[in-house]
């Protein structure tokens, strides 16, 4: 198991692996970017991206078709795009159409381009387009009425890949889901899901496809609340779950589906990762636990 | 804590020394007097008399330290009380002379001094067996004073010396509280640990109280309410809710329950102290008198109560209605506050909320100026404590000017508040700005606020004026101050508060002039009739106040940064999958919370704030290590005031919330090490101190699809049924048994030929006419039905690599697909085409390779070639093979198709062909005509010839040929969306590249690929989906084989097989990867044929020509 202690001089915020599981970036209220080399149970720090002006809360990393491309969002309210070429990382795009602090940051689905999903407390969200030629395209919108907290994308469709949805989580305690209107060329908004009570710190929709959609969202409110719909079903048809019937014992900060969307893990203010499986009657049951 | 006699100002004693309060202006920082003592302060009290109003006498451990306020603060002691030999746990004032005060100590002395001769005690009493724990001089008669020595109370008069006046066994336990009558002379009321008050009249009787009231508290003081008749208020020591009960004991007589006539509730941790402030009319005949109950608790809250009419009422007290005795005056008192600052206002309820924030650590490195603005972020207005949480938790405004301040303050810590007040609305503020000509420079402004009272309304604008200075040209300063009120009136208009926007406007950035959000103003103005609201409500909504709420920590965290804009607060964990079944956790342990408790557990100290900032520098000590290291006197005075079992037994999740409810402000004190002045979020403070920690944990057992289970998996390459057991013996051995049981059924299912050499079943056939395919899989017991559950069971545990494995198991090749597995374009010398009809059970490597990815020496291609040559017994290729291989080496694979066709005519006409059945392919049959015309007359021949009899040729490498797929199995298409099953198949072949195994994943893709269009290439042998040549100007066809995207520039091309792929891909998969076959599963050797690069222009000219 990899270890890595006081990486950072402030907070962690974040900490992904790349597409290969090779390299882990992780960012911090110092306001770098740490990028390791993970190999085994091994790890060296590789390289230290230094750029953004506030606390980096998220970083994520583009399909490896694009290259070896991380973007991280801050609360200086930019998001930059950092690239390796050789075994130097740059800075190679700046994208700061936000007003406040940029929460969430996610690329879409590679089939759909280079997009990348960013979420701001300035209550909007945007997506950029990074087209070949080095422009960028940016749709902004606004979504949540005092700050959007996390945002993420559908799995692609295979028979329709147009139909592009995220789903966003905000202040409003509302979970939103956002179709692309290529007529409009802008998200509209399909769905609004409510049912929390506290603000909204994460969404994430399952990667799976199997059979119904799964959306997770952890709130403030000591909740997570699972939203499912059949595939192919018509609007305002999600259910809600809870994950958990009673409260947990701190807010919940984040969730995340592993790859094929059968396990999701959930992290709380009580710095405990708990992980949860459907079980074949459809109630979601407690698999794990991981505390620090 | 004591109140002075004038009611205006509030003395709280701590070990940092006195602060002197103004109740009337609780924003203005308190006075200080320093006094490092490492002893709680017992006690302490501000004289009563008008002739001495600046006299406070507080304890030092066996010291009492006589103050005087009106001297310097840095001077301020007056005399030094030093008798006692060890701690003083009491003090008290003669109430009529205005020079003797009584002392008591843990040594069970009771002094009298007198402070004209401060040297030494004027009078001294012993008990001489058990400490004192109070002392109290009656009011009627200035010779009799009490005191109380663990259950006893003895009652002496100064003029008689050694012996005791009287002796009460008054308890049954530990006496904490006594008090004299202020009317009788004779009656006082006494408190105790066995938890009980008693009420005596020592003249009638000194055995039985009468009156007792049992609670089912501790109780700590009871003392005489100052106004109305034989009522009395009781606190206790701990439990009762934290509240000040009112009792009415009057004519009672006997034992009873308590039965309170009021409680005074709202405190989060029992109550220190409480002390009446009354004020009256100069010169007054008659009692005007008005009241403020005022409460010191462990929650670090100073209180103010207003006491209603009703509670007057009650209490038979009626204001400006009795007509003073002529033999009584009340003392006026100059009312004249020691904190020395002008007194404007007067708040009816206020409470004076300190956090413990002031005392961590950044505050001490300024330790002789009191953090004002930390002072004031710690005053609330006009709403009892709960309100107060929940209120703040929504709220996004400061309340009052008070609370903007501090707002401002902690979030521009380079602003430099030279003077504060809140009460006048003063302000003087000094920042550097870029105002200069040059821009890069900043220069020194200087500016004065002034608030009206209305602030913030429209009418009620702020005014600024800015100091002429040096370097501020004057243009300068009239623009600056015409922006500053273009920014007030904009804010003022929406009834928001604009001293943040004005600070960021001097401090150069940029200021949002939109005032948003109506609903937010209105909030507002809700909140302000709230506030009107409250103020006469706290007292009476003790209900409504025992609603504990359940913030914790994060949302009081919260709340300070939804003040400012709103982000979230950072996320202290998370964890995030990876796609190889690992989980990358990080975590930011909370250290913070644990300070909190040690803060939490300092309950025992009387003044906690003051303890606790004793001890910020060592933290970590352990309570009892500090304990034991403070002195035996210390230790006295904790005996005799709490029980220390009670202060362990606390929850402390209860402390922690209670603590960090109160303190949104908690760690704003670290402001300067932030990491900007705009991230002012409490967790980056906090930051500096902790370790975070990144863990990356495998989990891949929970995940339904094993990465080792791929690697030994295989979809092609053999017929079903076999690629089903070789499956199940791959997850035998891996131990997933369930898995492998599946492979077993449906290696059964898959089976798709019947013995045909039992002749019962192939006359069946033949009778009941039915088709020659015969599979178990149709059979009603079988087939079907457990297909579909096999894939509902995966569906549901969402095993994406068993779905996508069983869909290419029980793949159906629809028959339209003109696949043509042939290759002849490269010739093949002719030894080996010999080597490989001679050598029966080696079958040729290299043509193995060249035809299929998945060539495996291993056990698979052995068993399917020994099962067929079970069935062909006598075969002698030696013999025969020289005799065609001239003939036919240009059909080399047609030929082994052809054979088997022939073999199956001749030989097993029953046998299900794999080869007949699928493929009605033109150029097949074309060729097979060919070969017909050719070969026949040479077989014939051959077999003529007589040396042997029989020739039956037997299809090689049928499996990597992969033909075995295009025969029908179960049918697939009527048990599953074929959409799903491709996305199955997708999903799992992207978590094989995952996994690192792009030739799997190929396989599996190929799946997805069926029929449709076919590219009109001239290398018919390939025919891949994804061709260069042929339809080159087809945009479609223009995909890099590697990666399925679109080639847009640079492109490698195989000039054999003429696959393409995008120029880095081919880097990636011939160099990176270590790959020695085409991409495109065309199993050409690329790199022996040689490949050329260029861009898409060139290649589209070069296919143009």
């Amino acid at each position: 198991m990899v270890t890595i202690s006081n990486a950072h001089d402030g907070l962690i915020h974040d900490a992904v692996l790349d597409y290969y599981g090779k390299r882990l970036a992780t960012c911090s209220s110092d306001k770098t970017i740490k990028i390791f080399q993970v190999e085994g149970d091994n790890y060296k720090l590789i390289d230290t991206l230094r750029g953004h002006e506030g606390p980096v809360w998220q970083v994520s990393w583009a399909h490896p078709k694009f290259g070896v491309i991380l973007a991280s969002c801050s609360y200086d309210g930019k998001v930059l795009i950092w690239k390796e070429e050789g075994d130097t990382w740059s800075n190679i795009a700046e994208h700061s159409v936000h007003q406040a602090s940029v929460n969430s940051i996610s690329w879409a689905p590679s089939e759909y381009g280079a997009l990348l999903l960013c979420t701001s407390s300035d209550g909007k969200c945007s997506v950029v387009e990074f087209q070949a030629d080095g422009s960028q395209k940016t749709i902004v919108w606004q979504a949540h009425a005092i700050g959007v907290n996390a945002g993420t994308w559908a799995p692609p469709q295979k028979e329709n890949i147009s139909e592009r949805r995220i789903v966003t989580g905000g202040c409003d305690n509302l979970v939103k889901i956002w179709r692309f209107d290529a007529v409009q060329n802008t998200y509209v908004e399909e769905e609004a899901l409510a049912g929390h009570t506290d603000w909204v710190r994460d969404v994430a929709w399952s990667p799976s496809l199997l059979s119904k959609y799964y959306i997770a969202s952890a709130s403030q409110d000591r909740t997570v609340i699972i939203w499912t719909k059949e595939v192919g079903e018509k609007k305002g048809a999600w259910k809600k779950q809870l994950l958990r019937h009673d409260k947990f014992p701190d807010v919940c900060w984040r969730a995340s589906w592993s790859m094929s969307g059968n396990v999701l893990a959930i992290s709380g203010g009580d710095n405990k990762v708990t992980l949860w499986k459907e079980n074949l009657g459809g109630e979601w049951e407690e698999a794990g636990e991981v505390d620090q | 804590m004591s109140v002075a006699p004038n009611g205006r100002d509030a003395v709280l004693a701590g070990r940092k020394g006195l602060f002197v309060i103004d109740l009337d202006d609780p924003f203005a920082a308190p006075r200080w007097l320093h006094h490092e003592t490492s002893w709680e302060v017992a006690d302490v009290q501000w004289s009563p008399h008008s002739s001495k109003p600046s006299w406070i006498v507080s304890t030092s451990n066996q010291k009492a330290m006589v103050w005087n306020l009106a001297r310097p603060s840095h001077d301020a002691i007056e005399h030094v009380l030093h008798s006692h030999t060890r701690a003083i746990t009491d003090i008290n004032f003669h109430p009529n002379h205005p020079e003797l005060l009584a002392t008591c100590s843990v040594d069970s002395f009771v002094l009298c001094w007198d402070l004209r001769t401060p040297k030494a005690p004027i009078h001294q009493w012993a008990d001489w067996r058990a400490a004192s724990s109070q002392v109290k001089w009656n009011f009627r008669d200035p010779h009799i004073l009490a005191s109380a020595h663990d259950s006893y109370i003895l009652i002496w008069d100064s003029r008689k010396g050694a012996m005791p006046l009287k002796r009460i066994k008054a308890h049954q336990a530990r006496i904490n509280g006594i008090d004299w009558s202020r009317e009788h002379r004779h009656e006082l009321i006494s408190c105790s640990n066995d938890m009980s008050v008693k009420f005596w009249s020592y003249d009638v009787s000194c055995e039985t109280p009468s009156f007792t009231i049992q609670t089912d508290f501790p109780v700590a003081r009871a003392r005489h309410v100052p106004f109305g008749d034989r009522i009395c208020g009781i606190m206790p020591l701990r439990g009762g809710n934290n509240s000040v009960y009112m009792v009415k004991y009057g004519g009672k007589e006997g034992v009873s329950q308590l039965d309170p006539s009021y409680v005074f509730k709202g405190h989060t941790e029992p109550v220190k102290d409480f002390v009446w402030r009354s004020r009256h009319h100069k010169g007054t005949r008659v009692d005007d008198r008005e009241f403020q109950l005022v409460t010191w608790s462990a929650d670090c809250d100073l209180r103010l109560w207003p006491v209603g009419e009703d509670i007057y009422d009650d209490f038979n007290y009626v204001k400006d209605q009795r007509q003073l005795r002529p033999d009584e005056s009340f003392v006026d008192y100059d009312y004249k506050s020691y904190r020395p600052e002008p007194v404007t206002s007067y708040e009816d309820s206020v409470i004076i909320r300190k956090r413990r924030a002031y005392y961590t650590t950044s505050y001490n490195q300024q330790t002789d100026q009191f953090n004002h603005l930390n002072w004031i972020s710690g005053i609330r207005m006009g709403q009892s404590a709960f309100q107060n949480d929940e209120i703040l938790l929504d709220n996004t405004q400061p309340m009052n000017l008070g609370e903007e301040v501090s707002n401002v303050g902690h979030k521009f810590p380079k602003l430099r508040f030279e003077r504060i007040s809140v009460s006048t609305g003063n302000m003087l503020i000094s920042l550097n700005g870029p105002w200069s000509d040059n821009k890069d420079e900043l220069i020194f402004i200087r500016v004065e606020i002034n608030f009206p009272k209305g602030y913030p309304s429209k009418d009620g604008m702020p005014k600024f004026s800015i100091e002429q200075t040096h370097d501020l040209i004057d243009p300068k300063r009239q623009e600056l101050l015409k922006n500053l009120k273009e920014i007030a009136e904009k804010y003022c208009e929406a009834r928001k508060f604009c001293l943040e926007p004005c600070m960021r406007f001097l401090l150069g950035e940029k200021v949002n002039m939109e005032v948003e959000e109506e609903e937010d103003a209105y909030e507002f103005e809700e909140r302000t009739d709230e506030n009107e609201f409250v103020g006469s409500i706290n007292s009476v909504s003790a209900d409504s106040a025992s609603v504990v709420s359940a913030t914790s920590s994060v949302s009081s965290d919260l709340l300070t940064e939804k003040a400012f804009d709103s982000t979230p607060v950072p996320k202290g964990c998370g964890a995030i999958w990876t796609p190889s079944g690992h989980l990358v956790c990080f975590f930011n342990p909370k250290e913070e919370k644990k300070e909190t408790i040690k803060f939490g557990q300092q309950g025992f100290s009387l003044m906690r704030m003051e303890d606790a900032r004793k001890r910020e520098v060592d933290s970590d000590e352990s309570d009892d290590s500090d304990e034991s290291s403070s002195s035996s006197l210390a230790n006295d005075l904790d005996i005799l005031q709490y029980d220390r079992m009670y202060r362990t037994r606390v929850p402390e999740g209860m402390r922690d919330s209670a603590m960090a409810g109160g303190r949104p402000y908690g760690n704003n004190d670290n402001s300067q090490s932030l990491p900007t002045e705009k991230s002012q979020t409490t967790a980056n403070s906090r930051g500096k101190h902790n370790r975070n920690i990144v863990k990356i944990y495998d989990f891949t057992g929970l995940i339904p699809a094993k990465m080792d289970l791929a690697f030994g998996y295989r979809v092609l390459g053999d017929t079903p049924g076999n690629l089903a057991l070789q499956n199940a013996l791959v997850a035998e051995n891996l131990g997933y048994s369930t898995i492998a049981d599946c492979w077993r059924l449906l290696s059964i299912l898959l089976v798709k030929e019947v013995n045909e050499k039992d002749s019962d079943v192939s006359e069946l056939i033949t009778r009941l006419s039915i088709p020659t395919h015969f599979f178990w899989g149709s059979h009603p017991f079988g087939g079907l039905w457990l297909a579909r559950e096999l894939m509902r069971y995966y569906e549901i545990i969402g095993d994406v690599q068993m779905l996508a494995m069983l869909s290419c198991m029980m793949y159906e090749r629809p028959i339209t697909r003109p696949r043509t597995p042939v290759s002849t374009s490269y010739t093949v010398p002719a030894s080996n085409a010999v080597s490989r009809t001679t050598s029966f059970m080696a079958p040729h490597p290299h043509f193995h390779s060249a035809v299929s990815f998945s060539y495996r020496p291993s056990a698979a291609p052995e068993r399917s070639v020994s099962t067929i040559s079970s069935l062909s017994e006598d075969v002698s290729f030696r013999s025969n093979s020289p005799s065609i291989d001239p003939s036919m080496s240009h059909y080399k694979t047609h030929r082994r198709g052809i054979k088997q066709v022939q073999q199956q005519e001749t030989s097993v006409p029953h046998s299900p062909s794999s080869v007949s059945s699928s493929i009605p392919s033109n150029v097949f049959s074309h060729s097979f005509d060919k070969f017909m015309n050719n070969s026949r007359p040479k077989l014939e021949e051959s077999r003529s010839s007589g040396s042997l009899p029989q020739v039956k040729v037997q299809i090689l490498n049928k499996e990597s040929l992969d033909l075995f797929e295009d025969v029908q199995m179960v049918k697939m298409e009527g048990l599953m969306d074929k959409q799903k099953l491709d996305m199955y198949r997708t999903e799992y072949a992207s978590l094989l590249f995952f996994w690192g195994l792009p030739v799997s994943r190929v396989k599996v893709l190929k799946f997805n690929y069926n029929g449709g269009t076919v590219g009109r290439s001239e290398y018919r042998e390939h025919e891949g989906e994804i061709g260069w040549e042929g339809d080159g100007r087809d945009v479609k066809l223009r995909k890099c084989h590697f990666c399925l995207l679109r080639v847009t520039k640079r492109i490698t091309a195989c000039v054999n097989c003429n696959h393409i792929m995008h120029a880095e891909c081919a880097m990636e998969w011939w160099e990176r990867e270590g790959m020695k076959e085409c991409p495109s599963g065309c199993g050409c050797h690329c790199l022996d044929h040689g490949t050329y690069e260029r861009t898409l222009e060139e290649a589209s000219e070069e296919s143009d020509m």
